[in-house]
């Protein structure tokens, strides 16, 4: 998939979870009853030990790490912007996870806004790693401070102008010296 | 046979190649290395949430240990000196406003209305002791329903009735939550529930426990459930604020300050 298109999709979803996170927040502080097809489930779940963090909702945490993959995501492509996507969602992912479990087998009921964050965070999460892995490396990369490695990089990028490079630069003296000789 | 110049241009263009998948190489080490990095940081992270989230209550506080002491002497500061009248009210019988709280003892949320979030220490600190508002308490099977074994209920609640039968009801309540264990675990027992009778001041812990076989104290807990299903209620906790000018529409789940005052001046 372009990367283009992927990016797109991605700021989408963060764009829906985020509008469950922040609807999940209003109610823990609204004190309103969550809507629930699923029945008491979600009060069950919302109001289990489970829905804070060490005294913070986790759905005010969710809010926030949705903002965040958001941010991420609108900030200038590139391999930096791309990794924290992968780590927020990475992130959320796994913690996500582990809410599902929680409801699964501590709590015992399933709530739909929550399953729903845990699914988009784990197509948020694959599609992150797919467009790291599938996505250019910055053309701009410190190539001198990554090592004689990294050094190379931009010089096979940039192909004859190599010689401009530290590696090119200390790769081929001989050489320059035998075409300066050559000179008439 | 090839000439000088393309076997110098084929050399060339063997070491672009070269250097090339060099660099693609060096690219994929670095990029792998960044991708390891990312990820050992957010397991770290998940890791701590998951272990924080697991943490608490796992454990239930025993009567004579530290965190028993503590709870006692919150509960102590809070509560002495506040009357406590028959069928768990907490305050004068004169303050114009009561607040009735719906409540399952095993229930986290209700432990967070009475402890974490000091709504309610904030409710009888500044208006159950000045006599402004009562305070009861009104059973309501809820996470002990939900839980591995929901025949304790009407005991666990009866028990905090029995106090009452001693006015101390509400010690007992809120030393159930400041010392409430995990919920869906089997933490309630008949030691559980003696000990918490033994941390109450002033209880008279034999009459207790001849008391709790009373079973009109079964009768009320049952009483209670009735009256908040006739209500429609089914949440825990559910707070009803009722006083001269009415009663307000119930608050589901835990209310902030904010909620709560507001909710009492508009029925004052």
């Amino acid at each position: 998939m372009n990367q283009a298109v992927l990016r797109r999709l991605m700021i989408g979803l963060a764009t829906i979870g985020l509008g469950v996170a922040s609807y999940l927040t209003y109610v823990h502080y609204s004190g309103i009853t969550v809507v629930c097809t699923a029945g008491e489930s979600c009060i069950k779940v919302q109001t289990s030990e489970w829905s804070k963090l060490a005294g913070v909702p986790v759905a005010l945490i969710g809010l926030l790490g949705y903002v965040s993959i958001l941010a991420s995501l609108l900030a200038p492509d590139r391999e930096e912007s791309r990794l924290a996507t992968l780590g927020l969602t990475f992130i959320g992912f796994g913690f996500s996870g582990y809410l599902t479990y929680r409801e699964l087998f501590s709590i015992h009921a399933i709530c739909e806004w929550c399953a729903s964050s845990a699914v988009i965070l784990t197509v948020l999460f694959v599609s992150a790693l797919v467009r790291y892995l599938a996505g250019p490396v910055n053309a701009s990369a410190p190539a001198g401070a990554s090592g004689p490695a990294g050094a190379i990089a931009p010089a096979g990028a940039s192909g004859p102008a190599n010689a401009s490079g530290p590696a090119g630069a200390s790769a081929s003296p001989n050489r320059q010296r035998r075409q300066r000789a050559r000179l008439p | 046979m090839a000439s000088r110049a393309e076997k110098k241009a084929q050399a060339r263009a063997e070491r672009i190649e070269f250097e090339r998948r060099l660099a693609e190489a060096a690219r994929r080490k670095q990029r792998l290395a960044r991708l390891a990095g990312v990820a050992i940081v957010a397991v770290v992270v998940i890791v701590a949430a998951v272990v924080i989230s697991s943490s608490h209550k796992t454990t239930v506080v025993k009567p004579d240990s530290p965190a028993a002491k503590t709870a006692d002497t919150s509960v102590d500061s809070l509560l002495a000196g506040i009357p406590e009248s028959g069928n768990n009210v907490l305050g004068k019988p004169s303050a114009p406003v009561t607040v009735t709280e719906f409540g399952d003892l095993e229930c986290s949320a209700c432990d967070d209305f009475a402890v974490a979030s000091g709504v309610e220490n904030r409710l009888i600190t500044d208006e159950v002791r000045p006599g402004k508002v009562q305070l009861v308490y009104r059973s309501l099977s809820t996470a002990t329903t939900n839980g591995p074994d929901p025949s304790v209920f009407p005991t666990q609640q009866a028990a905090a009735l029995a106090a009452g039968l001693q006015q101390r009801a509400w010690y007992y309540i809120e030393l159930f939550y400041h010392e409430q264990g995990e919920e869906d675990t089997t933490y309630v027992t008949e030691d559980y529930l003696d000990g918490l009778a033994k941390q109450v001041p002033g209880l008279n812990y034999s009459k207790w426990i001849a008391d709790r076989n009373d079973p009109s104290l079964t009768a009320q807990v049952q009483s209670d459930e009735s009256a908040a299903q006739e209500a429609g209620y089914d949440q825990t906790p559910t707070v009803v604020v009722k006083g001269p000018k009415g009663q307000a529409a119930p608050i589901v789940g835990v209310p902030t300050w904010s909620q709560l005052q507001s909710l009492i001046k508009k029925v004052s």
